[in-house]
């Protein structure tokens, strides 16, 4: 889990969701790359975040895309973030012994109502869901120690941002293995925001 | 009954060998801020072990003098005999020097002591506030055998992880704009060091009940208490 | 001689094997109470050994535990391990295998307006089996401290041989000083804490109350040398079953009286009876106020069965309860409730 490093942090705000990570590759202590994509769309109004074993990262991410093209070719209709955390869950859980090694977070809208959702997983699919804020990745005492003082309920979409690049990036730089630059998608009904983040470089 | 020889019993039925380990987490967690004329230090009371309280009433500081005082969080034993060792070292200064150890100069007597037990380390994390010999706030942070640094504030122990970014962000000014970095006064940084502790509460099981804060000044060291979740 | 297991012998040194745990325990008692002579060749493994204990342990958490304390180190008492060094191999010492023998469960105390009381049922276990059915485990140290102590039944009885000395001199002394429970307490943190120091722990948890300037005391010390004040302890399994009913007790009253605190350590021991398998229906009560201090028992635990026939598989029911009173009948007929 922290031979890559890399965070991922995500944020329920008032008919918003927001999605941060870093964008550090490395191995081990050694940071090879300041451009590793952790966030990738899955719909309109649906990211996956997927801290942990870099190859895992990518691989999770091409497995789930095609189980997701799958269901909307059968379904023809964009799928809601729930159900697309139970078919990550689903995926991760038929590893069981042999896992990948990442831990999703997912932030997303109701395709029908807009109503925000987040979502974060262990490494074998347990799902949690809770009211306000997910973390994963290798600085998560990290950023449990900002969101918890930082977060506050129904944030509009501009103080969203401003909380969760706060939180992650005070939390990134209490981390020798995270940080190098950072990515934060805003999700509202009618726009997706998305801003890069200047971190410490060291 | 048979009798047992003693090799037998360590192998065999009956009294179970169980391993030693001389040491134990009892978690509690420290904060502490320096200011331009003052010390702030605060610790958590909850003593545990494993999924255990022992107590909600143990602060986990030592006011060594006028001046200054030490947080010790981590192995409980350890803690109370590091503390009473400072203490009884500090009555020898005092007695030999007629004046009172100055901040500084616990802070290096203290990184000594922790190193003389390098091979056998008190498994503490420590923090020293109290003002210098210029009246100043100071804070000195530790690792369990004797590295130490002067710091403007530290948070340590069982939740120092969770505490720290924040007070970089609030009190280090970090990944602030537009903002002029001012010192800190003692009520902004009572707040906080409170809204910290209540953070960190919420997810680090090992800290939590309330919190006791000391008030380093010149004109002596007040006391402050802070009521936490216990749960 | 019996020789131990190959892996325990001491590898360097004399072939001297020790085969007696309490001779060892007592020399390193001795060297830390500083009286009498010192056997040197056992002393000298000892001393081997101490300086060289294996730290081994503490190394990673797991789901149950937390993780390192300090994470980016060398676990405590080892070396940086740098790859391809010798420091890696241990050969020099061995670990010697330890741990309580005859043992006594748990201990409760509490505090209550005017004075303090501990309890402790009689029972010591070897391992699982319940071996002697009646050993006093607390103590009327003077009248101003009473004791309890679980834990290593042969390490209480030799500190309490040492405590009861200590009295003896004092009293000697005539000077109309004694001994106040603070001292004994905090006394009672620096032995434990020394001989864990020496990898030799007492194996004990303690409970010291009393009255020291007219406020109630009590303050715990387990085998490390951790210790803390509160105003109701409970050691061992105890710590679980009985703890929270202390801890509800004293939240809705704070101010017990000695009736109270007597009631509510009944019926701590009542839970603990029931749910503790290593427990026993015979304790003793210490009770300390001003007037005095009381050691009561052995005293029974109220008990009632009539709800064990709804556990299937206890016994078949019988409809006079006879295999019911067969089963209990040592302890005499079942009260009421």
């Amino acid at each position: 889990m922290s031979y890559n490093g890399g965070a991922v942090l995500a944020m329920k705000g008032k008919k918003c969701v927001a999605i941060a990570a870093d964008k550090r590759f490395g191995i081990q202590a050694q940071t090879l790359a300041l451009d590793f994509q952790k966030i990738f769309e899955m719909g309109p109004h649906l990211y996956v975040g997927l801290p942990g074993l870099a190859t895992d990262t990518q691989t999770v991410h091409e497995r789930l895309k095609f189980r997701l093209n799958l269901y909307e070719l059968k379904e023809s209709r964009h799928i809601h973030p729930k159900t697309f955390g139970n078919m990550v869950s689903n995926m991760l859980y038929e590893k069981r012994f042999g896992p990948y090694f990442v831990e999703p977070v997912i932030a997303g809208l109701d395709p029908k109502t807009f109503e925000p959702y987040v979502c974060s997983m262990d490494l074998i699919g347990c799902i949690n869901e809770p009211e306000d804020f997910v973390v994963a990745g290798t600085c998560t005492e990290q950023l449990y120690g900002v969101c918890e003082a930082l977060w506050e309920p129904d944030l509009e979409p501009d103080d969203l941002f401003e909380t969760i690049s706060q939180a992650l990036t005070n939390a990134l730089d209490r981390d020798p293995i995270s940080g190098w630059g950072a990515v934060v998608h805003i999700i509202e009904k009618d726009k997706i925001t998305t801003k890069t983040l200047k971190t410490r470089m060291d | 009954m048979a009798l047992y020889t003693v090799a037998d019993y360590r192998t065999n039925v009956g009294a179970k060998t169980v391993p030693f380990i001389p040491y134990d987490d009892n978690g509690g967690s420290l904060v502490a801020v320096a200011g331009d004329d003052f010390a702030l230090l605060a610790s958590d009371t909850r003593l545990s072990t494993g999924f255990s309280i022992y107590t909600r009433e143990q602060s986990k500081l030592f006011r060594l003098s006028d001046t200054t005082v030490l947080g010790c969080a981590g192995c409980w034993c350890d803690a109370l005999t590091l503390a009473r060792i400072l203490e009884a070292r500090m009555q020898m200064y005092l007695h030999e020097h007629q004046r009172p150890m100055s901040t500084p100069a616990v802070a290096q007597m203290l990184s000594t002591l922790l190193y003389y037990k390098r091979f056998f380390p008190y498994y503490v994390a420590n923090l020293l506030a109290g003002l210098d010999e210029e009246g100043k706030g100071c804070v000195y942070s530790y690792d369990p055998v004797g590295s130490y640094e002067r710091v403007h504030y530290k948070a340590s122990g069982s939740a120092g992880a969770l505490l720290l970014p924040f007070l970089d962000n609030q009190i280090g000014y970090n990944n602030m704009e537009n903002v002029t970095p001012e010192p800190v006064g003692i009520p902004k940084a009572m707040q906080i060091l409170k809204d910290a502790f209540i953070s960190a509460a919420e997810r680090d099981i090992y800290t939590g009940d309330s919190i006791f804060i000391n008030i380093i000044t010149k004109d002596g060291i007040q006391e402050e208490k802070f009521a936490l979740r216990r749960d | 001689m019996v020789p131990l297991h190959p892996t325990r012998m001491p590898r360097s040194g004399a072939n001297v094997v020790v085969t007696d745990r309490l001779v060892v325990l007592n020399i390193a008692v001795l060297i830390e109470v500083g009286e009498g002579a010192v056997v040197n060749n056992t002393t000298d493994i000892k001393n081997k050994m101490m300086e060289h204990p294996n730290m081994a342990w503490m190394t990673s958490g797991d789901s149950y535990s937390s993780a390192r304390f300090w994470h980016s180190g060398p676990a405590p008492g080892t070396v940086y391990n740098f790859p391809g060094g010798l420091a890696a191999q241990n050969t020099f010492y061995t670990e010697v295998p330890q741990g309580p023998i005859t043992t006594g469960g748990s201990v409760l105390g509490v505090a209550f307006e005017g004075g303090v009381a501990i309890t402790a049922d009689i029972l010591t276990s070897y391992g699982s089996l319940a071996r002697f059915r009646d050993c006093s485990r607390v103590m009327h140290v003077n009248d101003n401290i009473i004791l309890g102590a679980g834990g290593d039944y042969a390490d209480y009885q030799f500190l309490k041989d040492v405590i009861q000395q200590k009295i003896l001199e004092e009293e000697c002394l005539d000077d109309g000083f004694s001994l106040k429970p603070k001292a004994l307490h905090c006394w009672l943190t620096r032995v434990m804490y020394n001989h864990r120091s020496k990898l030799h722990p007492l194996w004990n948890n303690f409970i010291v109350g009393g009255l020291q300037d007219g406020e109630p005391f009590l303050g715990a010390v387990d085998k490390i040398g951790t210790a803390y004040v509160d105003r109701h302890i409970a050691t061992g399994r105890g710590a679980y079953l009985a703890l929270p009913l202390m801890r509800a007790k004293v939240e809705q009253d704070p101010h017990m009286t000695q009736k109270e605190a007597h009631e509510l350590l009944f019926r701590c021991l009542k839970v603990l009876y029931y749910r503790d398998a290593q427990s026993y229906p015979k304790f003793q009560l210490a009770t300390l106020t001003k007037e005095g201090v009381s050691v009561e028992g052995p005293l029974m635990v109220e008990q009632n069965w009539e709800s064990a026939h709804m556990i299937s598989c206890y016994y078949s029911v019988d409809e006079d309860h006879s295999l019911l009173t067969v089963l209990t009948s040592d302890y005499g007929p079942f009260p009421s409730i």
